[in-house]
């Protein structure tokens, strides 16, 4: 029977690994609370993108006692997310992350309003993440429908779904004016304009994060996911 | 040669196995009859299961194939409301994968237009059934308004506030209910605040009172306790 570690956190006798990782825990938090250059986060963002693309994803970060038992102290995510609700664009699976890595705030188009930027201010506030990203998706429902919406006028949605389709239709209408592409194309090039627009419209929103931007400390990037390949396009 | 035939009927075996398991992969991604709230809860209480016996699966589910098949559309099993919080991903907890679960996160897991707007968009337009209103130990954006209840000095940005102030009532509630303070407080909120969403939603949308009322869909409360990676469900046993 091998002797009981002392500053064992993970309660898990059999398979304790709390000697590799870090003995104190407190050290360990103390390192953690330091913010994330945005720079690295991207690149954490880029590299996870890459081996989910490739199928060499890590094996779960997420279940381990010791994360769990750590995860109760705080939280340190390195990115903010704002992406859509649909169910085949996970963050966590796209990038190949961890429990308590990413902050993600999630609505059907990926559209800003007051408590979703209210979160989005909240992780970058109160958090050590600093890098905010939007990232739309190819083939998007609520893309989808704004551009339906544009040509069918008549058609019937309830006021919550109507709230996104408004947020949704200065994207299908810029599209619309600028080039004459329809159906598909039109989808896809008006969830990319929303991606823009939604990153410009937090700058102009948010004042805090105005200050941080301008000083450098904080960057707010445009993605967007192409569902059949899994990969993430960067807008630099 | 025996040993040359029992490895190579060994081999046989193991790729046959492989292949059975991706044609149940692709049975798994073709469901597009609508799935009951039933099954769908099911679905879920077992996948929590896994994720707490660390035998997690959801490697299996991004595979290429099912990466494919869902260009042509998707078809989520429920549709979950819950924090933005980092801790808290419903994909891990509920080891899930791409194009299972429809998720609405925002911090301490609120309502308002845009969010309700997307929980209808799921439920009339895909063939999630099952509302899960989710919750969480250590709630970030509930200790922030238990902070500006007992400080009311606090200066936050407008933003921020407006989720302080959709929190504040299920934290006085809860404080008159209970009587608590501190960290047990807000715990007890959090609580609160799910149950009183859970309503929200309902209330708020027409179109979902409608077919809540007709039985097929339902809308359940879930509390998630970072400590032990538990789901709790929060209705009463008989409703689910």
């Amino acid at each position: 029977m091998p002797e009981k570690n002392k500053d064992c956190i993970c309660g898990d006798e059999l398979n304790c690994q709390c000697d590799d990782l870090t003995l104190s825990l407190g050290e360990k938090t103390e390192r953690q609370n330091e913010t994330i250059p945005w720079q690295d986060a991207l690149q954490r963002l880029k590299d996870g993108n890459q081996r989910f693309v490739s199928m060499t994803r890590l094996p779960d970060p997420g279940v381990c006692h010791y994360t769990r038992k750590l995860l109760c102290k705080g939280q340190w995510p390195f990115a903010t997310i704002l992406c859509c609700s649909d169910s085949r664009v996970p963050p966590e699976i796209v990038f190949d992350a961890g429990l308590g890595d990413l902050f993600i705030v999630r609505v059907a188009g990926n559209v800003v309003d007051s408590k979703l930027l209210g979160s989005i201010e909240y992780a970058t506030l109160y958090s050590t993440s600093r890098l905010i990203m939007v990232m739309g998706h190819e083939f998007c429902g609520a893309v989808n429908a704004a551009v339906h919406l544009a040509e069918h006028p008549e058609i019937n949605h309830t006021d919550g779904i109507n709230d996104i389709v408004d947020e949704l239709m200065p994207a299908v209408e810029k599209i619309k004016t600028e080039t004459d592409l329809a159906d598909e194309k039109l989808v896809d090039a008006a969830a990319r304009e929303n991606v823009k627009i939604v990153c410009k419209k937090i700058l102009e929103n948010s004042a805090p994060l105005r200050n941080l931007v301008d000083e450098g400390k904080v960057k707010i990037i445009g993605a967007y996911k192409m569902l059949s390949s899994g990969t993430v396009e960067i807008f630099e | 040669m025996k040993i040359k035939v029992v490895l190579s009927s060994l081999l046989l075996i193991l790729i046959i196995s492989f292949r059975t398991e991706g044609g149940e992969h692709l049975r798994k991604f073709r469901p597009k009859e609508n799935i009951s709230w039933q099954k769908s809860l099911q679905r879920l209480k077992a996948g929590n299961k896994r994720y707490l016996s660390m035998l997690g699966l959801s490697d299996k589910k991004a595979s290429l194939y099912s990466r494919k098949y869902l260009t042509k559309g998707q078809w989520p099993f429920a549709t979950i409301l819950c924090c933005s919080d980092s801790r808290v991903s419903p994909e891990i907890i509920f080891d899930s994968g791409q194009g299972e679960l429809f998720i609405v996160r925002v911090a301490g897991n609120v309502i308002d237009p845009d969010l309700i707007g997307s929980i209808e968009y799921a439920t009339l337009h895909s063939t999630s059934h099952l509302i899960i209103v989710m919750g969480h130990e250590f709630c970030g954006a509930v200790t922030a308004t238990v902070d500006h209840m007992e400080n009311p000095k606090v200066n936050d940005t407008p933003d921020i506030n407006s989720i302080i102030s959709k929190l504040m009532l299920p934290v006085i509630k809860a404080q008159k209910k209970t009587g608590l303070s501190g960290k047990k407080l807000i715990d007890a909120a959090a609580r609160e605040n799910v149950r009183m969403v859970t309503k929200d939603v309902l209330k708020n949308s027409a179109a979902l009172r409608k077919l809540e009322k007709q039985g097929k869909i339902k809308v359940v409360s879930a509390y998630y306790l970072l400590s032990t990676g538990k789901v709790e469900f929060l209705n009463k046993k008989r409703d689910i």
